[in-house]
């Protein structure tokens, strides 16, 4: 091959942009029985947070945790740290829902949702807080801007496995369609100095059945209250719009989020929300299921969104995979809003009936290049469920936790983008509803915080700015809702920096 | 061609479209003689015409198999696979046919189809036209429109679905897709208009609650509050289409 040609094909391939991490002596156990019941294809999820405030990003999976110990070593910590090894783990989440400094954890399980307050001694005390179900997504948002995390608690189809249908063929039980169950309620808390209360049917929540797999909380009418986007699987996704005072309206339809362009429900299954054009609005992403191409829905403003998925290549890209985690990040330092998407066909022997479609499927990495998204697979198909994002060595570049059923977890590290330098922003404060800007060599870019996304799973909370080519951001603003703005003048590159209010 | 008394029975029954029946009237044929191409090939249309890809394909393997130079068994066969979401065979299927009878037209759109299926759009992009050009159906360019609409290629999916009412005037799914173009473009009363039509005219049932999605969002675009309630209810009455 000319050299020309092999650096350009070596410069597009997913091993110049991540490359393996270390292995976790881990594996998901989705609790397999022969009949496949509806639960056990759903996990796990991963997060990623430091729970000992060591300045190191610490690795969580519903049932597991793992210490950071540095130089990219890990410990398995669960047994000491109180995490319940024994339940059946779906999704992990992570918010600081006592304003105590450190971080707490949920669980979510098919059985009693686990929350998990952090003592900070290196221990977690755990409570339930709701009956015991087939609860998937948990996702923490200040829905009154009063200072305290809220919580959106979602619940998947009402499930007994006494009355699983039989989906067999040939034989062999297959995974049911999520069709064959009936739809569920969630539950929405509001956080009371610590507390929670449970305001689902005041709030407007509660009159909405659905089966959630993935939610984001953003503002996605930049009316300074955090609105939530929950995807649902076969049963139209929901927009709930704050109107302030806890109460929220289902606007999915009227938004044109709810429905394929032809009115189908899809299985709407990983989501995020961010500003993929710049255009100052947030924007969402739903990866749904094969054949049904994934949605991202560009914000038209005034709640109204139109899916792009056609001219930003995504639908044709995503045409013949199931996709799960996923997010927005700036991989490559340029400023703009890259996208990674993990995969997996659900019915584990979809390969007995389909000679087109798999079970493993490829992790994608979307390149965004003014707004349209070149696809680069990273690794080996894969099983994929939950996507954690974060920095696992402190080098600016965002490495991916992928959690996929049955199966060891997966790490990639991320690789630098030679002459693009970066700026990491650590602050306790920067929740959802914060507004970063930052100018670069007289270009001002933003980027919103916002809660959840993904599938089941939580990032790293810090926050890692592209700055391309240049050294140092001449400022960095943060704006943080009920709150004075704060900038911060000449910041270096390369580096995070602690900023305190 | 069989002239067995039980084939040509079979045969004018499929036409009369009572499948049930023409399978019952094969079905000693097929058991007296198994490797009969013809029959097992009139037996796997007869499962198509019932919706039933699963059954049809093994008789349209066996036939494919006893008679590998047959297009028309691959041709079947390829549909077969493609109803069934199973493109990659499907292709294969399909290509196999149109080498051996090329430049079908029925074999070109479904070509076109199966590489839409495995995302291969380019290819897509490139069998359409000649599959238009070969095959006198309305179906042809619909098929075409809806991809280049997926695209959004709005303009382009437009000229399409234009030349598919040429072909015929009355075609409800070709007037559902003027709608949608219609609503892309903003122009609601035109899309309003289209879909109205599109529920008047006889043809896929499985296109009726697409329809009455549409004229919801259009008439709650033009304000048409009641006209919009109206057809929410309607189309949240009709179950949605099963895609897995």
């Amino acid at each position: 091959m000319p050299l020309k040609l092999f650096l350009c094909a070596a410069l597009l391939s997913g091993a110049a942009l991540f490359h393996s991490g270390p292995v976790l002596p881990y594996k998901h156990d989705n609790g397999l029985t022969p009949r496949r019941r509806l639960p056990e294809n759903m996990g796990p999820g991963a997060a990623i947070l430091d729970y000992n405030g060591d300045g190191l990003m610490d690795i969580a999976f519903p049932t597991a945790l793992f210490r950071n110990d540095g130089n990219l070593k890990f410990t398995d910590v669960t047994a000491e740290s109180g995490i319940n090894a024994k339940v059946f783990g779906i999704g992990v989440t992570v918010a600081d829902f006592d304003n105590d400094g450190r971080p707490d954890l949920l669980v979510t399980t098919w059985g009693t949702p686990l929350l998990y307050r952090n003592l900070g001694n290196g221990k977690f005390q755990a409570t339930s807080i709701a009956e015991p179900g087939l609860w998937t997504v948990a996702v923490f948002f200040d829905a009154d801007n009063d200072g305290w995390q809220d919580l959106f608690l979602g619940h998947f189809a009402s499930y007994d496995p006494a009355t699983e249908p039989d989906c067999s063929y040939n034989g062999d039980h297959h995974y049911c369609h999520p069709m064959s169950y009936p739809p569920h309620a969630s539950r929405l808390f509001h956080n009371n100095h610590g507390r929670f209360e449970d305001i689902s049917q005041a709030s407007g929540i509660a009159g909405h059945a659905g089966k959630v797999f993935g939610a984001v909380a953003s503002d996605l009418d930049g009316d300074g209250l955090l609105d939530l986007f929950v995807a649902n699987d076969s049963v139209p996704n929901f927009l709930f719009h704050n109107r302030g005072k806890l109460r929220f309206d289902e606007v999915a339809l009227d938004s044109g989020v709810a429905y394929s362009a032809d009115g189908n429900p899809r299985s709407g299954m990983g989501v995020d929300a961010a500003d993929y054009d710049g255009d100052g609005r947030e924007d969402l992403f739903v990866a749904n299921f094969n054949r049904e191409r994934f949605s991202i829905y560009k914000n038209l403003g005034g709640l109204n969104f139109h899916d792009e998925a056609g001219p930003t290549g995504i639908g044709q890209a995503t045409q013949m995979y199931s996709g799960w985690g996923l997010k927005f990040f700036d991989r490559d330092h340029d400023g703009d809003e890259d996208l990674i998407v993990v995969n997996g066909h659900p019915d584990d022997r979809i390969e007995t009936l389909s000679r087109t479609l798999t079970h493993k499927e490829p992790i994608l990495y979307f390149e965004n290049r003014q707004g349209r998204f070149i696809a680069t697979p990273i690794g080996a198909d894969y099983p994929a469920r939950g996507l954690a994002m974060g920095d696992l060595n402190n080098d600016g570049q965002l490495d991916m936790v992928v959690a996929g059923n049955g199966e060891t977890p997966l790490i990639f590290l991320g690789t630098p983008t030679p002459g693009n330098h970066w700026l990491g922003i650590d602050h306790r404060g920067l929740r959802a509803g914060a507004l970063v800007r930052w100018s670069v060599s007289g270009k001002v870019r933003q980027k919103r915080i916002n809660s959840g996304g993904s599938y089941l799973s939580a990032h790293d909370p810090r926050v890692v700015l592209g700055l391309g080519g240049a050294s140092q951001a001449e400022w960095v603003e943060i704006a943080i809702p009920n709150q004075p703005v704060q900038r911060i003048a000449n910041l270096k590159a390369d580096r995070y920096h602690a900023l305190v209010r | 061609m069989p002239s067995s008394v039980e084939f040509s029975s079979a045969q004018q029954l499929l036409r009369q479209q009572r499948p049930l029946e023409a399978a019952s009237a094969l079905a000693p044929l097929l058991a007296r003689e198994p490797d009969n191409i013809e029959a097992l090939l009139l037996a796997g249309r007869i499962e198509l015409a019932q919706d039933s890809p699963t059954r049809a394909r093994p008789y349209l393997e066996r036939a494919t198999r006893l008679s590998p130079k047959l297009a028309s068994g691959h041709f079947l066969l390829g549909i077969c696979l493609y109803i069934d979401n199973d493109f990659k065979p499907a292709l294969s299927a399909l290509e196999s046919a149109n080498v051996l009878r090329p430049n079908d037209g029925g074999t070109l759109l479904y070509l076109a189809l199966t590489y839409e299926g495995l995302a291969q759009t380019q290819d897509a992009m490139r069998v359409y036209p000649l599959a238009i050009a070969r095959n006198p159906s309305a179906e042809a360019p619909l098929a075409y429109a809806r991809l280049l609409f997926t695209l959004s290629r709005f303009d382009d999916a437009q000229a399409q679905v234009i030349e598919s009412l040429r072909r015929d005037a009355k075609l409800r799914e070709a007037h559902y897709e003027l709608a949608r173009l219609h609503f892309e473009a903003g122009r609601y009363s035109q899309s309003a208009a289209s879909g109205g039509l599109a529920l008047t005219l006889p043809g896929s049932a499985t296109v009726e609650r697409p329809i009455h999605f549409l004229l919801s969002r259009a008439y709650s675009k033009l304000n048409q509050t009641a006209l919009a309630a109206q057809h929410r209810e309607a189309f949240e009455r009709i179950p949605p289409r099963l895609v897995r």
